[in-house]
């Protein structure tokens, strides 16, 4: 078994010191990424801000910088964050699958929750419409947890079925007979929920991955791991030490069990700061796991996870992230390789393939279904 | 103060396969139409046209005609923030619905465009017409023209305020904002926000009333007319030659069918126009007299009015479209463009292709190179922004406030 690396690439608003303006500009999404794939990384994720003050911007949206990664950096996974609470399923489905088609395959969906920049915004809402033509948020924060978490299993379920709403084999693009796509392989989805009305099918073609790849950073309760076992292909845990990991990994993998899910597909990664040796000392130190040391040391240390079954990657968050990055390509990666634990993967594979899961095939509810 | 000469301002209508059903022809390439490495490649031919920006519109539900007509493979602004990482200068224009999105989350995508792209980004302000969208985004009911147009005003200064407010300065001050609808309460709403304004005017005349009262309105509400740019829709046909030309717009035409364009003008126009002769002019007593459409209300009444200026046939309206359209050599065009812009009917045209991608090398390598020979349009750009390429005022220091 090999191990998967990965960054996180989080935007927390202006008052964050540690990042400079600089992440504002392409440019340094552009550095991160590609050195990320220099280092042969399965993915770098992207997390907007989630701040509530008006005032402050909301942080680059990821989609839009993970989209325009995909022309930069052309073969390196993009999991762009995407609130639960905060979009109806067309955008959200419209949003991922478009990225997975522009990128050939390499969208991930990190799935967030909280309602960005909701401010006042929210609450003005019910006042201003007089069209009673209300988004349909307003009351998000009124709502018990198991309401939002049954919202949430709503806005999934309804995704899914608008990426299956094109099935494969739909675009046939037979110039002659004036065929472009078979309509009986374009259905609409007719769901009449609780929280969502959603005619469909989806404005945009299937996506090349089927369905692109859910991405969940588990928080530490019980509820949240249930959820996550549930409904993500790839979670990234926290932990202190392999023990403590591998007693995590199987409480998730039975909790996907439970859930009815296979467990050869999910992907379990954990969460993990390096703080590389003669690296300038960091303002904060680094909360949780990290690694410390020469590449050469971190490079056990990690294969110690891996060998027991402790973990299937890491999930890396970088204090000086355009600093540490290449390090992380020119000194870890190859240590890790010498370890045996890294390999050169195949040039331009999905996101899925990357992780080692497979391509969901479309499926359809018989219509009207709730 | 330098005055610089008026010179023309060229959008592309880079989405797709071209403006038309002309997919099926040799001329494109629909197998292509997901594939990134196309999309860059038409993206820098009009960056190397040196076009003020690419521009592409979005809808928010399936056709319902996937079976004869192509479908996107990728949403705009995702498309957009992907071609922002492969060209360095020409603007980026996005339609976003002010009905199916939050003031939040407009404000933020294109803030976050506008960041990325180092100051290119534009947003045309459109209210979504189409009724079908309404079931799927958990709506009861489609919400009716002029509430579209009162919720648009609350979204639009919504965002403006936001970018305002933000700590962040944006490259551009804020993104260009664009509109595109040419109703009453439409034309309202652009001479109060609109920085440019896309139309569909085919008649030089019609086009010219339409400049002047969009100017003047603004111009009304203390706003420099210039900085209110009339871009109507153009769908150039050239080739090498007249002859050449025609050839072309008989292979354009292969695939536009008579039938089913007159059933789709029906139900635009709520008349019948599938029982009338195909090759005589529509009796005009068949017609509504004005528009009272709830949907593309502007649409229609131009519809209307170039069946009555022009005595149309149901054939002859069919290929013409609601957009301007001219055809045949370099210079003839050049010609018509020129005369448009000059007599105040344009500030220059957003151009549909009527085929990708030869249509914009046509464009970009034939007519551009004209219009520049005669000093119309640039041949550099001269700032990095899209605000820049527009002439429009930075945002932010002192410009005049939009007045509600």
């Amino acid at each position: 078994m090999l191990l998967s690396l990965s960054i996180h690439c989080r935007d927390s608003g202006v008052k964050e010191k540690r990042w400079p303006s600089s992440r504002y500009r392409l440019a340094y999404y552009r550095e991160l990424a590609l050195a990320a794939e220099r280092a042969s990384m399965t993915a770098v994720w992207l997390e907007g801000a989630t701040g509530r003050d008006e005032d402050q911007p909301g942080g680059i949206d990821p989609v839009v910088a993970a989209a325009s990664l995909a022309s930069v950096a052309r073969r390196i996974g993009l999991v762009a964050a995407i609130s639960l609470d905060d979009y109806e399923p067309y955008h959200v489905a419209r949003a991922t699958a478009s990225l997975d088609n522009i990128s050939g395959g390499r969208c991930g969906w990190l799935l967030a929750s909280g309602r960005a920049g909701a401010g006042g915004d929210a609450d003005n809402h019910a006042d201003n419409h007089a069209d009673n033509h209300a988004d349909n948020h307003a009351d998000i924060d009124a709502m018990s947890p198991i309401d939002r978490d049954r919202r949430r299993q709503e806005l999934l379920g309804v995704t899914r079925r608008l990426w299956d709403s094109w099935k494969d084999g739909a675009i046939r693009i037979d110039k002659e007979a004036g065929i472009f796509a078979d309509p009986r392989y374009v259905q609409p989805i007719h769901h009449r929920g609780k929280y969502y009305q959603v005619r469909g099918p989806l404005n945009v073609v299937r996506p090349v991955q089927g369905h692109p790849v859910l991405a969940r950073a588990l928080r530490q309760d019980e509820a949240d791991l249930v959820f996550a076992a549930g409904q993500a292909d790839w979670i990234v845990a926290e932990a202190d030490c392999p023990e403590q990991a591998a007693a995590q990994s199987a409480a998730i993998r039975c909790a996907a069990a439970a859930a009815g899910r296979d467990g050869a597909q999910l992907r379990i990664s954990h969460r993990a700061s390096l703080v590389f040796e003669g690296s300038r000392p960091s303002d904060e130190e680094p909360t949780g796991l990290a690694f410390r040391g020469s590449a050469e040391r971190m490079a056990e240390e990690m294969s110690r996870w891996v060998k027991g079954n402790a973990t299937e990657g890491f999930h890396l968050e970088l204090a000086e992230p355009l600093a540490d990055i290449v390090r992380v390509a020119d000194e870890l990666v190859p240590a890790l390789r010498r370890q045996g634990w890294f390999g050169s993967p195949p040039e331009k594979v999905t996101l899925r393939e990357k992780l080692g899961l497979s391509r969901p095939a479309a499926v359809w509810m018989g219509e009207g279904v709730q | 103060m330098t005055v610089h000469e008026r010179r023309m301002h060229l959008n592309a209508c880079a989405l797709g396969l071209g403006f038309g059903p002309v997919w099926r022809l040799p001329l494109t390439q629909p197998e292509r139409n997901g594939d990134l490495d196309y999309l860059i490649e038409l993206a820098r031919t009009a960056e190397r046209g040196k076009m003020d920006a690419l521009f592409a519109a979005d809808f928010y539900a399936a056709s319902d005609r996937v079976e004869s007509s192509p479908s996107p493979h990728t949403e705009p602004l995702t498309l957009f923030a992907a071609l922002a990482g492969a060209t360095e200068r020409i603007g980026l224009v996005i339609s976003a619905s002010t009905t199916y999105n939050e003031s939040f989350h407009l404000a933020n995508a294109f803030a976050s465009l506008d960041h990325l792209s180092g100051g290119r980004a534009g947003w045309n302000m459109v209210t979504t017409a189409v009724e079908s969208v309404h079931a799927n985004y958990s709506r009861e009911s489609h919400l009716e023209h002029d509430l579209r147009y009162e919720r648009a005003e609350r979204v639009v200064l919504e965002a403006v305020g936001m970018w305002k407010r933000w700590a962040q300065p944006l490259p551009q001050g804020r993104p260009v904002l664009v509109q595109a609808g040419s109703s009453e309460v439409g034309k309202q709403f652009a001479s109060r926000h609109a920085e440019v304004v896309f139309t569909a005017q085919p008649v030089l005349d019609a086009a010219k009333e339409f400049y002047r009262d969009v100017k003047s309105r603004a111009s009304a509400l203390g706003r420099q007319p210039e900085h209110v740019l009339i871009l109507p829709g153009l769908v150039p046909i050239v080739a090498a030659t007249e002859a050449e030309t025609k050839e072309l717009e008989r292979e354009l035409n292969t695939f536009v069918s008579v039938e089913s364009g007159a059933k789709r003008l029906s139900q635009m126009l709520e008349t019948d126009l599938t029982s009338l002769h195909p090759d005589e002019p529509i009796p005009l007593e068949a017609l509504p007299a004005v528009s009272t459409s709830d949907g593309m209300r502007s649409r229609v009444q131009l519809v209307l009015d170039l069946i009555r200026d022009q005595r149309l046939s149901v054939r002859q309206l069919v290929a013409q479209g609601t957009h301007l359209k001219m055809s045949g050599s370099t210079v003839q065009v050049a010609d018509r463009m020129e005369r448009w812009f000059k007599e105040r009917a344009a500030d220059g045209f957003n151009v549909l292709f009527p085929y990708l991608p030869g249509g914009m090398d046509s464009f970009v390598d034939r007519l551009i190179p004209e219009l520049q020979n005669r000093g119309l349009f640039r041949t550099e750009y001269d700032g990095c922004t899209l605000r820049s390429h527009y002439g429009l005022p930075p945002v932010g220091t002192g410009s005049p406030e939009v007045t509600r």
